[in-house]
């Protein structure tokens, strides 16, 4: 029988199999409509120092083959998250929490905000959100500040600590070691992709932000290969994120020497989609005849290269 | 009104009618969702047929039969409308009931129920589900022209009364939805008291509708429409500009909301 487990950042995960942040909300809203047991982790929606209302709408466009949103980090807020959502969570996975700031300091409040929390195993840094004027991809873009938003984090907690990068950036290998030597304990690669819909009947941009984040089956590709340079740069864990719907979508990923993989558009269009992939790696699996994720992760790479453990 | 937990089901397709041009009916095997919803609810559905862009879409359930089928009336504006209408047999993945639909009033005993356009399925739902325990059902429905009028024929004998709109006078008053409204509340002796407006139909024709009830002191609880994701409060995609600043989710607070704590002004389209 294939067993899913993995390590990661010194967790066990059930499943390699992870939620992406803002596709879950904070854990509770899809109730018993998702079945987590699939997962090995939920990323809680991004928290900032104060709550913020978010972008003017539409916020979404469906692009046929995945989606463009422009949220805009709305949420409740680092106090509200810590006092009211927390507590409610109670999930039979892995928890991490999903922490953006405007500036290296209220990360740095953030970090310390979440840590001691019993309910978080782990926390996302997102310096890769496409959708705000502060903040965000902003650092995210820069090694430099990358490296000081991740020491300022690292400094505060002893949680694990997981950057989002943003794909669409020129030398994210830079970015990513830069993470690393701040202290990232696995990347996840990579945020959504800025972009953009023209309403062509009403001569005007289809979102209130007039560009989003792209995200879907449609940027999958383009994803992989960045999984595929960055396991190559750094030594830390890479988390694949980027258009998987199904489990063959997982695989080619895990062969490109990822060590988990998150999904987030997929849920907003099939509640079920974690059980499916998951199921599918299984099957996967025992056609092969491997045991562990770790028997086949990176063997798509000349020579086999990938990170061994973490 | 809150409902019943939603679910996600697969439904099979038990008809799909043209009602006029533009506007299709689409029946669905869905019991436990035609068991359990509340007029102003609505279902997400996505359809499995080649063509079908990503997202499901959102629609009012228009009404139900013998617990066992549900029923949509949709106008065809876009992909996934397109793709539905050229669907006659197959399934749907379904997920519903959800959000929070029409609530009566306490105290409410005389209903005017405002549809424009393909706004009519949650509003005719609301008369259907109360026309024999409110006192009086004022149904008024509008569109541009007699082309565009939805009517809701097989309510006609359940003691609605129907009054019928269009812009150009080809069928029924000539005028909108909002000159309905402002009718009923002038031939109102002794004061609106009692009296509920209900709405659903284009977002400026809601606003409109807003206004005039502000003006009069009606209670008025309006049906909205934003492009959605999750359908259930998840992904905050939905976002609707509530009145003091900040947004409310059509999917969640909504899709019925109080016209009085939408910022209109805000959510132009």
């Amino acid at each position: 029988m294939a067993n899913l487990e993995v390590e990661l950042v010194g967790l066990r995960l059930e499943t390699p199999l992870i939620g992406a942040s803002g596709t879950f909300g904070y854990g509770l809203e899809y109730g018993g409509l998702v079945d987590y047991r699939a997962y090995g982790a939920v990323v809680a929606k991004t928290v900032t120092l104060r709550p913020r209302a978010g972008n003017a709408p539409p916020r979404i466009a469906d692009v046929g083959d995945g989606i463009l949103n422009a949220i805009g980090l709305e949420n409740v807020g680092i106090e509200a998250f810590v006092r009211e959502k927390l507590p409610q969570i109670d999930l039979p996975c892995r928890l991490f929490a999903s922490i953006g700031g405007e500036t290296v300091d209220e990360y740095r409040q953030l970090a310390a905000a979440v840590s001691g929390k019993p309910r978080v195993d782990a926390i996302e840094v997102n310096v890769s959100c496409p959708n705000v004027a502060q903040g965000g991809m902003a650092f995210g873009r820069d090694p430099a500040a990358t490296q000081e938003v991740l020491r300022a984090v690292r400094a505060e907690t002893g949680l694990p600590v997981i950057p989002k990068l943003p794909p669409l950036i020129t030398g994210l290998g830079d970015v990513a070691e830069a993470a690393c030597e701040g202290g990232a304990d696995a990347l996840v690669i990579a945020n959504t992709y800025p972009g953009m819909v023209i309403d062509i009947a009403r001569e005007r941009p289809v979102l209130g932000n007039l560009s989003g984040g792209l995200s879907g089956r449609a940027i999958r590709p383009i994803s992989l290969l960045l999984v595929w340079q960055v396991v190559e740069a750094v030594n830390v864990p890479v988390i694949a994120s980027g258009g998987i719907e199904r489990a063959e979508d997982a695989l080619e990923y895990v062969l490109a020497g990822a060590s988990a993989f998150e999904i987030g558009s997929v849920i907003l269009r099939d509640l079920g989609a974690a059980t499916r992939i998951v199921a599918g790696i299984r099957t996967f699996m025992e056609a092969k005849g491997y045991a562990r994720i770790d028997d086949f992760r990176g063997r798509a790479r000349p020579g086999h290269t990938a990170h061994r453990g973490s | 009104m809150t409902a019943s937990s939603p679910r996600a089901v697969r439904s099979r397709i038990i008809g799909s009618e043209k009602l006029r041009a533009g506007f299709y009916l689409l029946r669905l095997d869905a019991p436990e969702i035609a068991r359990a919803y509340t007029p102003g609810q609505f279902v997400l559905l996505r359809g499995l047929a080649p063509g079908w862009p990503y997202l499901g879409r959102p629609f009012s359930i228009y009404r139900s039969d013998q617990d066992a089928t549900i029923e949509i009336v949709y106008k065809v504006v876009g992909r996934a409308t397109t793709v539905m209408s050229g669907l006659t047999e197959g399934e749907y993945e379904v997920l519903g009931p959800l959000g929070k639909g029409f609530a009566l009033r306490p105290g409410c005993t005389r209903t005017v129920a405002l549809a424009g356009g393909a706004g009519l399925p949650p509003v005719a739902c609301y008369c259907e589900r109360y026309v024999g325990v409110l006192d009086e059902v004022t149904l008024v429905v509008g569109a541009k022209t007699a082309q565009d009028l939805l009517v809701p024929v097989g309510m006609l004998a359940q003691g609605i009364d129907l009054r019928l709109f269009t812009e150009d006078g080809s069928k029924g008053a000539k005028g909108t939805v909002v000159d309905g409204l402002v009718r009923f509340l002038g031939e109102l002796v002794g004061g609106a008291r009692a009296v509920q407006v209900i709405a659903c139909g284009p977002r400026e024709m809601l606003s409109e509708v807003a206004r005039v009830c502000r003006d009069s002191c009606v209670p008025c609880d309006v049906s909205v429409e934003e492009v959605m994701a999750c359908g259930l409060g998840a992904c905050l995609g939905c976002a609707v500009p509530r009145m003091g600043g900040g947004y409310l989710h059509a999917c969640k607070d909504g899709p019925v909301l109080d016209a009085a704590m939408v910022d209109w002004e805000s959510w132009k389209s």
